[in-house]
């Protein structure tokens, strides 16, 4: 009984044991970076106007190593652009980096999802989803990219996988851009294709590499 | 202690002293395994709200499995037991090893239940295991469910919460309504947020139901199961309750008031409440099926 005992005991320490020497070293999470540092000021054709409004999570509380930033920007022919930045660090929550579809549900909006398209971009490849968003008279257009470790997610069942993946290559920080605009339709998507690759190729290295997944 | 039968081994008690070195044995295997995994929790899982009740339940398991074992009479399980028990191990240590690599919370925390299902089934049998059912049992609640099961399940439960108690103040008179999860009261508008989904009070309310079940030993089985089958409506009751009663504060009082200690005692006076009809509804089950019995 009591040798029964033991062998059950040796086996748990065996299982235990084998996965500290094949699980990867964990990162602990770093000092939280400074977004609204790496966010440029004027660039190409956009230059910054007071923000009137945002849409931000209804429960907006900055974990450890979080971060979170939003700033707006005017096109020369007057379209306006709202952005909003978020990092989570490794080992942090950030799967739950604040989804665009909960943000904007949880303040009343309806959501309707229309599809995922890319941007081509100096750094490669960057697919965004597209919603449309409606209360009452308010309509915005936003379309955002979310970076989990090296991947970006384009749905929410690859999200899962990724979370799986990048679990056993122990690289698991993520990255949020979103933007929207006023109004409608296709044409603002092609704003904020165009806003999207003139913001990228005006990042600094620094913010490239927190929210871009790596070549 | 009974007199042991030589004849047949397996029907044989446990000493004392054997069933101890067992449980220290056991234990040390049990730190080796979670002890990192509880490490891990500490600064990340169980820090969020939604799992403020794990080290209560962790700590409800251990003190019930104690008593248990403390009692004695174990026996050892046959080689059919050992071997079902070597099965559901190995499936719990699986999950654990593929939650530690692969990262994912909800592996290995639910791995708990089957290892723990496991050792005491290869080890006393289901005799054990029937004598134990309620701490490994209560395991279930330390599951660490991961954030968007939750949000799927609490994004839905918001606006139900916001749009019932918005409806029904304003049928009661009150000029209340709601968009999405913002409810607006007279000139104050307020946001449901997760919290007031009321998943806390749900599973708090549960686990507690589930102890007093265990420690009332009620023998009829219609009663128990008409306790536990109530704990979920009383729940969801109660924090439409706490949240109607929020609102009418910030209503009546101002915004301030509604975010003051009221806030919190709102929560704690409507638990109170919840428990206290539970309690009822179990003297009046047993009233009804427990005399026939």
């Amino acid at each position: 009984m009591i040798a029964r005992a033991a062998f059950i005991a040796l086996i748990m320490t065996g299982v235990a044991l084998a996965v500290g020497v094949v699980r990867p070293e964990q990162k602990t999470s770093a000092q939280a970076p400074d977004l609204a540092a790496m966010l440029p000021g004027e660039f190409a054709e956009w230059t910054p106007v007071e923000i009137a409004s945002v849409v931000l999570p209804v429960e907006s509380e900055i974990g450890p190593g979080e971060d979170i930033a939003y700033r707006a920007w005017r096109s020369s022919t007057g379209r306006i652009v709202t952005l909003v930045a978020a990092y989570g660090p490794p080992l942090g929550d950030s799967v739950r980096l604040h989804r665009p579809e909960a943000c904007y549900r949880g303040q009343g909006y309806q959501v309707s999802r229309s599809g995922v398209s890319p941007i081509d971009t100096p750094f490669g490849d960057v697919p965004l989803i597209r919603l449309e968003t409606e209360k009452a008279l308010r309509r915005e257009a936003v379309s955002y990219w979310l970076r989990d470790g090296n991947d970006y997610v384009q749905s929410e069942a690859g999200h899962q996988l990724l979370f799986f993946k990048r679990g056993l290559s122990g690289d698991a920080d993520g990255a949020l851009i979103r933007v929207s605009t006023l109004g409608d339709g296709e044409n603002a998507y092609a704003v904020h294709d165009q806003f999207l690759q003139d913001f990228v190729a005006a990042l600094p290295p620094e913010g490239r590499r927190l929210l871009l997944a790596s070549q | 202690m009974s007199v042991d039968d030589a004849s047949s081994l397996s029907r044989r008690q446990l000493s004392h002293k054997e069933g101890a070195v067992c449980v220290a044995l056991l234990a040390l295997g049990w730190a080796a395994l979670y002890a990192p995994v509880y490490f891990e929790f500490a600064q990340t899982a169980w820090r969020r709200e939604e799992n403020g009740h794990v080290l209560f339940i962790m700590a409800i398991c251990a003190g019930a499995a104690w008593a248990r074992i403390s009692e004695g009479r174990f026996s050892p399980a046959s080689s059919g037991e050992l071997f079902a028990g070597a099965g559901v191990m190995a499936i719990g240590l699986l999950v654990y090893g593929v939650g530690r690599l692969g990262e994912i919370d909800l592996f290995s925390s639910a791995s708990q239940l089957a290892v723990a299902f496991g050792a005491v089934l290869a080890l006393t049998g289901w005799n054990g295991l029937k004598r134990l059912w309620f701490p490994v049992g209560m395991l279930a609640y330390v599951i660490i469910w991961p954030g968007w099961a939750i949000d799927t399940l609490t994004a839905p439960l918001k606006l139900f919460v916001a749009e019932i108690v918005s409806q029904s103040l304003f049928a009661a008179g009150l000029p209340v309504a709601h968009s999405g999860a913002v409810i607006s009261a007279g000139s104050y508008e307020l946001l449901v947020v997760e919290a007031c989904a009321g998943l806390n009070s749900l599973i708090a309310l549960t686990a507690v139901g589930a102890v007093y079940l265990y420690v009332a030993k009620r023998q009829s089985f219609t009663v128990n199961l008409a306790v536990l089958l109530s704990l979920i409506p009383i729940a969801i009751l109660a924090n439409l309750a706490r949240v109607a009663i929020l609102v009418l504060i910030t209503y009546y009082w101002g915004y301030d008031a509604g975010q003051s200690f009221l806030h919190e005692m709102a929560g704690l006076v409507m638990f109170a409440v919840a428990l206290a009809a539970v309690f009822v509804i179990d003297a009046l089950a047993a009233l009804i099926w427990e005399r026939r019995s």
